[in-house]
């Protein structure tokens, strides 16, 4: 959502908005963010901040078929890409030693491995949380 | 965890919206953002001299999004908590800062990015 949606949002904190959208696909709720964007692109304009979401106004433009009417030259530089390097720079992912994946949790010694089927979003006890001991949830404030 | 983000974004409409193929335009950017405004029933703006006016519902489509999903985020979740939802996801009985690393679900945790 941050990287997409919301492109130079610092991401640290959860908005109000950012909590609600995950409670709509926790709940299975058909909602669209276009208000959101609307006001998320003005507010960029506004604030005078980098562009980053300039891919959705091409998309824009190529369904009314602007596109293919105008000659244009497209910006050069890459993509920003959420892959494996990105998680693992943020510290949120580890290879084990046996090269499997691990999901990472500040100042915590709990790693989860991924994949993790019992904790796919829609199967049951899905938010359930991990079993932290009340010292372990300390370590974490 | 791709296959689960296409169940989760299928599953609220975002089907055709959450993966953008398009190539960026510079020229084009510029003119649609510094027209850009508001209207009684969606968005007014130019590409390549021409004037569009939208309404929430084609620019919806415009997107990507299912067209006839629930345009306010905060009547389609009128059930949100913030407390509760944030104790279920978390564990956590404090919502004042909420960090997306104290997520415990991975799915949702990699979803906030």
């Amino acid at each position: 959502m941050i990287v997409t949606l919301f492109p130079d949002t610092r991401g640290y904190t959860l908005s109000d908005d950012g909590l609600k959208l995950l409670y709509a696909m926790v709940c299975k709720i058909k909602v669209s963010t276009v208000k959101l964007l609307i006001n998320f692109w003005l507010s960029s304009i506004e604030h005078e901040n980098p562009i980053y979401f300039t891919s959705f106004i091409t998309g824009i433009a190529d369904t009314w078929g602007l596109l293919e009417s105008h000659t244009f030259e497209y910006i050069a530089s890459d993509r920003d890409v959420l892959n494996e390097y990105f998680f693992i720079h943020i510290n949120m992912l580890k290879r084990g030693p046996r090269g499997g994946l691990k999901l990472l949790y500040p100042s915590h010694t709990v790693q989860v491995p991924l994949p993790c089927e019992k904790r796919r979003l829609y199967t049951l006890c899905t938010l359930k949380p991990l079993n932290w001991t009340k010292e372990q949830e300390a370590k974490m404030l | 965890m791709s296959a689960k983000f296409n169940t989760i974004f299928n599953t609220i409409g975002w089907g055709g919206f959450w993966q953008v193929h398009e190539f960026s335009i510079k020229v084009l950017t510029q003119e649609f953002l510094c027209t850009l405004q508001l209207t009684n029933n969606g968005v007014a703006f130019c590409m390549y001299g021409e004037e569009y006016s939208l309404t929430w519902s084609l620019l919806n489509s415009a997107l990507g999004c299912d067209h006839d999903w629930e345009l306010n985020l905060d009547l389609a979740t009128n059930g949100f908590n913030k407390d509760e939802f944030w104790k279920a996801i978390s564990g956590s009985n404090d919502c004042s800062n909420p960090s997306p690393s104290r997520i415990h679900n991975p799915t949702l945790r990699f979803l906030h990015y």
